[in-house]
């Protein structure tokens, strides 16, 4: 549409006496949404009416209602008591899922907006009627746009953000429902490869620590901290010295494998070694932090595909970070190894508002899926040193399933291996996103409940 | 000669009652620091990089992929 179209179809500049009411139907309940309308004497004329026509008339020819039936909207332009009763009818029978004033638009880089931005450049040089509308137009048509990107309505992310108050334990334990699982990891052996831990830290004192060395020409100490920081998720202690819980199984067996460098890195050998070891030490878990990027079309490692599947015949979970490569929207990376090999469970981030992190990897390459969603952003854990803070990766939402994974062990000996990763993705909580983004869906510790 | 490179072997599971003795054939093409893990099945080491072919060729094993760096995934 041209611009100057555009400004012609402005409510005020057409002249019509007053704006109407927005209606967006929930999916697939817009033809019962036109019933109640047209039941409750309200005309109503449909876009697709005048598909044939040369023009569309701004009025739809003096209808009640517009309806745009492709976008799942009416635009009501007669109000009144009627409307209002007819609404919240059809809001409690979840046939209209939001109601607003309609807004006035007018075409973007107008001459008055642009010498106003030059010459003011403040927030006050906005304050006339049109500029004012302008901006609430704007930010309503962005508002949209987000919100169905998203799937779901901006009032209820922002709920669900500001639902998480960290006073007395991390939005990621609370979002898992760890605090209602009353479990302990008791009993239960989490593997950590990592970048190695600081066992001195004050929250794990009296803990049962097993370390181990495979980063070769590296110290033993975690001098990177991530190590730190992934296993105090997975495990921490059920009361902090300080702050907010942020651990999970709080008395699980705590093996730590130093697979990577202070650097952060590591190769093959020093991770192999490392899940051998772990699998030799008993347990039950293994969580590994930790990727290199893969292409699209690339398979997965034989290597790992064989690993994964040794351990899982031996009792034991393994749990991967599925990469962060994604820049979201515009570019979505595909799981990296060795989360990609189908016997390893690959774990994609979402963030407060429970959607994908930007950065979290989605299942791009065919077979090569993320399996399930954790909390990854904003993630405050132990650090080196009696720190705390809070860190960004897929390597955050990974130990959040191997924190659980070991409560859901510790319930019950039969979830071990295959067993454990089915009983992990039974109890997921599904989230209207796609499985390529979240799999399964978001992480519980226990089943059949809403976050 | 170029230089070595760390590598994963993968031997194939059926293989395991002589997994001593592929590692030997291994070892005696070129192949050094080398760590085996009989659970796994899976043989890491070091070996010129162009020698891989003939640890490929080695009786019992399925394949040979020289290895890759990890990293952390935060930021």
């Amino acid at each position: 549409m041209a611009k100057s179209t555009r400004r012609a179809i402005s409510a005020q500049d057409d002249g019509m006496s007053g704006l109407g009411m927005v209606m967006r139907f929930t999916p697939k309940a817009g033809g019962d949404g036109v019933r109640r309308l047209e039941s409750g004497g309200f005309r109503v004329a449909s876009s697709k009416d005048f598909r044939s026509a040369p023009a569309v008339p701004n009025d739809f020819e003096g209808a009640d209602v517009q309806y745009f039936e492709r976008f799942g909207i009416a635009i009501v332009r007669r109000d009144g008591d009627r409307l209002k009763s007819m609404l919240e009818s059809a809001m409690q029978a979840r046939v209209v899922s939001s109601a607003r004033p309609e807004r006035s638009y007018r075409a973007l880089g107008t001459p008055m907006l642009k010498r106003q931005v030059l010459q003011g450049g403040a927030a006050g040089a906005f304050s006339t009627m049109p500029d004012r509308d302008y901006l609430l137009g704007y930010r309503d048509g962005v508002n949209e746009l987000i919100d169905r990107l998203l799937n779901r309505g901006g009032a209820e992310v922002a709920a669900l953000a500001a639902a998480f108050d960290e006073t007395s334990s991390t939005w990621g334990l609370q979002a898992t429902r760890v605090l209602e699982s009353g479990l302990s990891g008791a009993g239960i052996k989490v593997a950590v490869l990592d970048t190695g831990f600081d066992e001195t830290h004050q929250d794990f004192v009296g803990r049962s620590v097993t370390k181990k060395l495979f980063a070769t020409r590296n110290s033993e100490e975690d001098i990177h901290g991530h190590g730190t920081h992934c296993i105090g998720t997975a495990c921490g202690p059920l009361r902090p010295t300080t702050g907010p819980r942020y651990g999970i199984a709080y008395e699980a067996e705590i093996y730590a494998g130093k697979v990577l460098g202070d650097d952060g890195r590591g190769t093959d050998r020093s991770i192999i070694a490392g899940m051998e070891w772990a699998l030799d030490e008993g347990c039950q878990v293994i969580s590994m932090s930790l990727g290199a990027a893969t292409q699209i079309g690339d398979s997965p490692s034989d290597d790992y595909e064989q690993i994964g599947q040794v351990c899982l015949d031996a009792g034991t979970l393994v749990v991967a970070a599925a990469g962060n490569e994604s820049a979201r929207p515009q570019s979505i990376a595909p799981v990296g190894s060795p989360a990609n090999a189908s016997t390893i469970l690959a774990v994609g981030a979402i963030d407060r508002t429970l959607s994908p992190a930007s950065f979290s990897c989605g299942g791009i390459n065919p077979g090569q899926e993320v399996d399930i969603a954790a909390p990854g952003v904003d993630i405050l854990s132990s650090l080196p040193n009696d720190s705390y803070d809070r860190w960004n990766g897929t390597s955050m939402a990974t130990p959040h399933v191997a924190g659980v994974a070991a409560l859901i062990a510790q319930s019950d000996p039969k979830f071990r291996g295959w067993a454990l990763w089915a009983r992990l993705i039974q109890i997921t909580k599904p989230l209207s996103l796609p499985s390529r983004d979240v799999g399964r869906g978001l992480l519980q510790a226990k089943g059949g409940g809403e976050v | 000669m170029g230089g070595k490179v760390g590598v994963t072997i993968r031997i194939a599971r059926n293989e395991a009652p002589r997994l001593g003795e592929v590692v030997d054939d291994l070892r005696s093409q070129g192949l050094s620091e080398v760590e085996s893990h009989a659970r796994f099945m899976i043989v890491n080491g070091n070996v010129d990089s162009d020698a891989l072919d003939s640890l490929r060729s080695v009786k019992g094993v399925e394949s040979v992929r020289e290895d890759r760096v990890y990293k952390t995934q935060s930021h």
